[in-house]
């Protein structure tokens, strides 16, 4: 029991056989492991990290692209409106100024168709006061000399009545 | 040994029938006589274990871990950062042989728990005794534990800052300090021998006194806290001694 022996030293050999063996086998296979986990832990982290950078980035890029995208649609809206505007007036100033030529025409024409009618009653009431004036003078009237008289005769008084 | 030459022994005879250290064979090599001890075969039969248990543990280790790994890793995780806690940035080298040490004393101590057929007063048909009853194995572990000390020294030391220490802080620590190197190991092999011996002379008596119902309840403190315990002193002071010297 507390003889000094060869197990001491067959005892020393064991133990570095044993640690020789179970540092393959346990510790450095185990420890490797381990790292080469939190590796892939970390390089997955990392992937992760530049991941949500770029999608943040994404995000701002296209928040910013939405923001300029109300702009411009606004903008569009808004010279819409401006341009819809401008061709309202546009299109109701050409109404009026064609109404205006019509109205003018129909102005025109009535005044001429006016005098026309004048001019024919007039003629006509020279004829008639013509006839009816040889009628009881008894003779016969009716040379173009008498009916332009007459003519005359009535113009004069309508140019006198009008004074 | 036959029942009835047992039954004609007395208690302290069969006790120490029980501790005696026996040759179980002799190999013959180089003109030499190789006496072979049954701690040398229960030495053989626990690194067995051991390196048979750690190769189907490590065998198929996934990124997701089982109980078992995880377990394993666990434990393997808390040799490596208490190695770096005691010796810092060196510790990392030395968890291995702590490790080891550590794996070996406890499966040691332990495994005489394990003796098939035994307990409840029958007779076991072969008993596993523990092998640190033996002080040529502590001391060699306490040998082994102090050469790694002084070669760990020398290294991170160097030569000259090596036989330095001996007379710091002051030279007439010179004798003190070359004792040191020889008590260290003395108390860490006695401390082993000593309580491992102990605790297992006292479950021999108890199941000589009580066989029945007292030696599994007691068994629990001897052959399993006792043999962690143990286990974890001299891993520990192992520890201290590195950290010491090469700090």
């Amino acid at each position: 029991m507390l003889r000094f022996t060869v197990t001491f030293f067959i005892t020393i050999a064991n133990l570095f056989v044993l640690y020789w063996i179970l540092r393959k086998v346990l510790w450095d296979r185990v420890a490797s492991f381990l790292d080469e986990r939190s590796r892939k832990v970390r390089g997955e982290l990392e992937d992760a990290a530049s991941a949500k950078a770029r999608a943040d980035e994404l995000k701002d890029r296209y928040e910013a692209l939405l923001a300029n995208a109300e702009n411009e649609a606004e903008w569009v809206v808004k010279d819409a409106e401006d341009r819809g505007r401008a061709e309202y007036r546009r299109i109701v100033a050409e109404a009026e100024a064609q109404a205006d030529g019509i109205r003018r025409r129909a102005e025109e024409r009535a005044s001429f168709e006016l005098r026309r009618a004048r001019e024919e009653l007039a003629g006509e009431v020279a004829r008639l006061a013509v006839a009816a004036a040889a009628r009881i003078a008894g003779r016969s009237l009716g040379g173009a000399d008498d009916a332009a008289e007459a003519e005359a005769f009535i113009r004069a008084a309508e140019s006198g009545r009008g004074r | 040994m036959s029942e009835a030459v047992r039954e004609t022994m007395t208690v302290s005879e069969r006790i120490t029938e029980s501790i005696a250290v026996k040759t179980v064979f002799t190999i013959h090599a180089f003109g030499l006589e190789i006496a072979i001890s049954d701690t040398v075969v229960m030495t053989w039969i626990v690194m067995a274990i051991l390196i048979a248990l750690s190769a189907a543990a490590t065998r198929r280790m996934k990124m997701v871990p089982g109980r078992g790994q995880a377990a394993l890793e666990a434990f393997v995780t808390f040799v490596y950062d208490f190695a770096e806690e005691n010796i810092h940035h060196h510790g990392r080298k030395y968890a291995a042989f702590l490790g080891t040490v550590f794996l070996f004393l406890v499966t040691a101590n332990v495994i005489p728990a394990f003796t098939p057929d035994g307990g409840f007063g029958f007779e076991p048909h072969f008993t596993i005794k523990p092998l640190t009853r033996d002080i040529n194995v502590t001391a060699a572990f306490a040998a082994v534990t102090i050469v790694t000390v002084l070669v760990s020294k020398i290294r991170y030391k160097g030569v000259g800052g090596f036989f330095r220490s001996f007379v710091q802080p002051m030279p007439f620590m010179l004798p003190f300090n070359i004792m040191e190197y020889a008590i260290r190991p003395t108390s860490l092999a006695l401390r082993l021998f000593g309580n491992m011996l102990g605790g297992y002379i006292i479950m021999l008596l108890v199941e000589a006194v009580m066989p029945l119902v007292l030696p599994p309840v007691v068994g629990l403190y001897f052959d399993f806290f006792d043999g962690l315990l143990q286990a974890v002193v001299f891993t520990y002071l192992s520890t201290v001694f590195i950290a010491e010297a090469i700090e």
